[in-house]
């Protein structure tokens, strides 16, 4: 065959075969999971036990195939060259690690396939922007040629796909904590407030996967959650009944203004893409992925082991970032004679790894853990994409060759991004400034 | 935003002194919101500086940012221009930030590395006081001794090197070990000067067997270990030192590096001396006197496009000579491949072309030189031709395309496609006062003193006559490449920062402190010896569960000991056996 075919091939795989396989496994997921109403104990694989289960397994391995098989004969059509030369490459290659780390660690190795059907639904996002950024097959420019283009760029790409699992976690845990949070207040405002505290875990209660001590500021509004019953409903008048915690942990949350607001952040963020299909598809997507996980709030893990997860994936992914940074700046003073310069790409990688690590601190800081230092993960996320979008698509800089050729320059759309990142980091700012901090009422 | 300072909220009447204003701001920097908030506004310094263009990079697009052409406006422009946002980093703001964000990191640091050193030489892992608050526990039953069952814990738990807490303070209440009263039960917050409340110490293989407990309460021999705490901790520490070795190797950086640019025409030399750059900037501690006057060739530059016009290899063939009598060396410059020449770093950085112009004012030479052309936005390339001893003055306005093919009529079509294959040069011609005098950029022509003759265009090899009696002949086409010299002398101390950096994450995040507690007593009763343990991970718990196991499956051989209940608990909740 010759390169043009291969190149054709490899995008037929990509699009439509791999992705509908994709999709097709994830729905699957969430039709099983629509009808288990009961948070699962780890080690438990019923959820997998099921005729459905097994198809969404089956379809999202078939997917892989084809998905390996696209950047495979992607890589040859461009000339036997690694696939992740540009933006639609890097995005197709996000997508498929992030679909390897669903299947092998999360559901066979940590036996939570509940989450898969996010990670899925995150992998098909990053993808879908792989469809929308396609670029023709083709060498790389003289600057790539060189084997850090290999090591700095598989290895961030490496840590954005782990970061792209850590915030899927992160967002379930948003939502699934927020549900939590408010049923445990509404429990209390039903009980008489002479109880108060006594559902709560005492002082040194260690959570389970962080083990960082429940810290009292967050005493007043956290059920107990102790290593042993962290997959468990907290203790109450709902925990004898499953079915009915969940239930009520639904009832305890309004989707539609959660499920906005995520749309409303995605929508400000597709503009990026300057097209008209991605401002549609993206905040549908994500204010349906909220909408969904409220849906699916009762088979969901616990809020906290959804935030040790989340924090797990993310001291995971940050030495790698750490190295990709560095690489790249061993990389810079190879190609250009400096090993840093401020360039917009160097900033986003710069921006990113602050803002992650500043999300390890506020996990050690008291009043910060929890929702605080997840809003601070989410941020992290956003300034990563914003790293990876936007400064590729709209800012000029040297780092410009991993564009796609979409013109530069959308000053508007720019303020509203600006705008919603401003509102995020000052709420985050106020949130652990006490004002969410609700006592029960006494 | 910073929070107001609690202590102030304290004491809302006092108006603190200028000590007490040191002391206070010295409490607010060491704590870990500030810090927090100085990482958030050294992002968003970046993140501004990522949005709009800065000075030392783009200055064309700052200056049209100005001018109104480009950007939000005038207006805003010169708001951006007041603040210093078209050079964050050169900004007084931006440094402030830095140097408080440091000063924050030193007042964390200094408090946890003296805890740290206090922990590692005198610390001790504190006693249990309640085996039934842990969350991991197990219980044995042996026919050894006590005794023996104590040192045989002691003797499993160093053999997997935990600290163990010297045996002769089981009886010694009064030692003052802040952590035996808190730090069992409310582990400390990771918070600085928190962490190390003597926990974590205790010197190895001293002593075996605890005595009964006279003094406060009764005080049972106890063998109590600790493990993981001061790996990470150091590495924690480790991390963050690293970055005071990346200021060190980045201030020292700007002080002693040298970078100049410089373009050189196939065929043609330089010589590292100060003045021969086309541009450099060097630090404040980089002395002249460093140019080391080798002479670099540029022997050919070679240039290859796929089909689709995209450039695949830049390679400069270049020959560099020693002023000292060394033997010169032959090298190839690629991008990404630099030469180094007596520590300076030799980096292809840009190229174009250029083209020998030869003008002749009645069959004397007046002007025979290469002009290097610059690339412009649209794909093609720009240059000027400047014949001050020409009579008149003559200033030839340049522009190239390296493919102009003719059309049907013998029309040039102009194109953008990049390889020479229909060379084509434009120009205007122009005769007056080249206003010499003036600094003006080499390509610049000035022509407002002067009068346009004629506008044409040549093919190499090609001659016209502008005027009577002047030529204007494009005799050759070459290249030229573009190279950077660099020289750097402390990238070494950033590479050791940030492999330190890489380093000490892996402890910092992965290592793990635990506690593990050893009891044995003999049932009066039936003789046996009843061995209790009990364990506490401060992080990573699930890794903590096979240590546990583990330490309990190995002490129980030692000891050829049986598993038993947990005798606290009812029978019919059996969860203190241990998975």
């Amino acid at each position: 065959m010759t390169d043009p075919q291969l190149a054709e091939l490899s995008r037929t795989l990509f699009w439509p075969w791999t992705f509908l396989l994709y999709a097709g496994g994830m729905a699957a997921y969430f039709y099983r999971m629509a009808f288990t109403q009961v948070a699962r104990d780890p080690g438990d694989r019923s959820l997998m036990g099921t005729w459905v289960g097994r198809l969404g397994t089956v379809l999202i391995a078939a997917g892989l195939a084809t998905h390996l098989g696209s950047l495979v004969t992607r890589a040859v059509a461009a000339g036997g060259r690694e696939p992740w030369g540009n933006m639609y490459e890097y995005s197709s290659v996000l997508g498929f690690g992030v679909v390897v780390m669903a299947l092998l660690l999360v559901q066979w190795r940590m036996r939570r396939p509940e989450l898969v059907g996010f990670l899925l639904l995150g992998a098909l996002v990053m993808m879908g922007s792989a469809i929308v950024l396609y670029t023709p097959a083709g060498p790389l420019m003289p600057a790539l040629q060189t084997h850090w283009m290999k090591i700095h760029v598989s290895t961030m790409a490496i840590s954005s796909m782990i970061f792209i699992v850590a915030f899927v976690f992160t967002g379930l845990y948003l939502i699934r904590d927020l549900a939590e949070s408010r049923l445990a207040r509404l429990q209390d405002a039903r009980q008489s407030g002479s109880t108060v505290g006594a559902a709560y875990a005492p002082p040194g209660t260690v959570t389970e996967e962080s083990g960082d001590a429940v810290v009292a500021d967050r005493e007043d509004e956290l059920p107990e959650r102790d290593g042993t019953a962290a997959d468990a409903p907290p203790p109450g008048d709902l925990s004898d009944d499953p079915r009915a915690y969940g239930k009520a942990l639904r009832q305890a949350v309004n989707p539609i203004p959660v499920a906005l607001s995520a749309a409303a952040i995605a929508l400000a963020f597709s503009f990026l893409f300057r097209s008209a299909t991605a401002s549609i598809v993206a905040p549908l997507v994500v204010g349906g992925g909220v909408f969904l996980a409220w849906a699916l709030l009762p088979s969901l893990p616990s809020a906290a082991t959804l935030d040790s997860l989340a924090y797990r994936t993310i001291a995971f992914a940050f030495p790698i970032l750490t190295f990709g940074v560095i690489t790249g700046a061993i990389w810079a003073e190879q190609s250009w004679g400096r090993y840093w310069g401020w360039d917009p790409k160097e900033t986003g990688a710069f921006l990113t790894w602050i803002a992650y690590a500043g999300y390890l601190h506020a996990r050690a800081t008291r009043g910060l853990r929890g929702r605080g230092a997840a809003g601070i993960g989410i941020l992290a996320f956003l300034i990563l994409m914003f790293t990876y979008f936007a400064v590729n698509l709209w800012i000029t800089g040297l780092h410009s060759y991993a564009g796609s050729g979409a013109d530069a320059s959308n000053p508007p759309f720019v303020g509203i991004g600006g705008a919603l990142l401003l509102y995020a980091i000052v709420k985050v700012v106020s949130r652990r400034s006490g004002g969410d901090r609700v006592l029960p009422a006494d | 935003m910073p929070q107001p300072d609690r202590p102030v909220r304290q004491r809302p009447s006092a108006i603190p002194g200028p000590l007490e204003t040191a002391s206070l701001f010295w409490r607010w920097l060491r704590r870990m919101r500030t810090a927090l908030y100085l990482l958030g506004g050294l992002g968003a310094a970046t993140l501004l500086a990522t949005v709009v263009p800065q000075e030392p990079n783009v200055p064309e697009t700052v200056e049209n940012w100005l001018e109104g052409t480009e950007g939000p406006g005038p207006t805003i422009s010169r708001f951006l221009e007041t603040v210093g946002a078209f050079d964050v980093y050169g900004s007084p703001w931006f440094t402030a930030i830095v140097v408080l964000l440091f000063t924050s990191l030193t007042a964390c640091l200094i408090p946890r590395i003296r805890a740290f050193v206090r922990t590692w030489r005198y610390g001790q892992p504190p006693r249990a006081r309640s085996f039934s608050a842990k969350p991991k526990r197990a219980y044995l039953t042996t026919s050894q001794d006590p005794d023996e069952a104590r040192a045989a814990a002691r003797e499993v738990l160093s053999g997997r090197r935990f600290r163990l807490r010297r045996e002769e303070d089981a009886a010694e209440e009064s030692t003052p070990m802040r952590a035996d009263a808190r730090g069992v039960v409310v582990p400390a917050p990771a918070d600085a000067g928190d962490t190390t409340d003597g926990a974590g110490g205790g010197d190895q293989g001293v002593g075996a067997v605890g005595r009964s407990g006279a003094g406060v309460g009764a005080r049972r021999p106890q063998v109590a270990a600790e493990k993981g705490h001061l790996l990470r901790e150091g590495g924690s520490l480790a991390f963050h030192l690293a970055f005071y070795v990346i200021l060190i190797g980045v201030v020292l950086g700007q002080l002693l590096v040298f970078r100049g640019q410089i373009g050189v025409v196939e065929g043609e030399s330089f010589a590292d001396t100060p003045v021969s750059y086309w541009a450099n900037a060097s630090g404040r501690w980089w002395q002249e006197e460093w140019h080391r006057d080798w002479v670099l060739t540029l022997d050919s530059f070679e240039v290859e496009w796929t089909e689709t016009g995209m450039p695949v290899s830049f390679i400069s063939h270049v020959t560099v000579e020693f002023p000292d009598g060394r033997p010169e060396r032959v090298a190839d410059l690629r991008v990404n491949d630099p030469l180094v020449v007596d520590d300076m770093k030799i980096h292809q950085l840009d190229w174009g072309w250029a083209v020998r112009m030869v003008v002749t004012e009645d069959d004397e030479v007046v002007y025979d030189r290469h002009v290097v052309l610059t690339a412009n936005d649209d794909g093609y390339w720009e240059g000027a031709v400047k014949a001050p001893a020409a009579d008149p003055q003559l200033g030839l306005d340049l522009v190239f395309f390296a493919t102009a093919p003719d059309d049907e009529d013998g029309r040039p079509v102009p194109t953008v496609w990049p390889a020479p294959d229909a060379p084509l040069l434009l120009f205007h011609a122009y005769e007056g006062d080249l206003d010499m005098d003036r600094v003006q950029g080499v390509n610049d022509l000035e022509t407002a003193g002067m009068e346009r003759l004629t506008t044409t265009g040549l093919r190499p090899g090609f001659e016209v006559e502008v005027r009577p009696g002047t030529t204007v002949s494009f005799s050759e086409l070459s290249r030229w490449s573009g190279f950077q010299v660099s020289q750097r002398p402390t990238d070494p101390v950033l590479l050791v920062g940030s492999v330190l950096i890489i380093a000490a994450l892996f402890p910092a995040l992965y290592a793990y402190r635990r506690r593990v507690w050893v009891e044995a007593e003999r049932d009066p009763a039936t003789g046996v010896t009843r061995v209790t343990l009990a364990g506490h991970a401060f992080q990573r718990p699930q890794a903590f569960d096979g240590e546990f196991d583990a330490i309990v499956a190995a002490l129980s051989e030692r000891l050829a000991a049986e598993p038993s209940p947990d005798p606290d608990v009812p029978a019919d909740r059996p969860e203190v056996v241990q998975r």
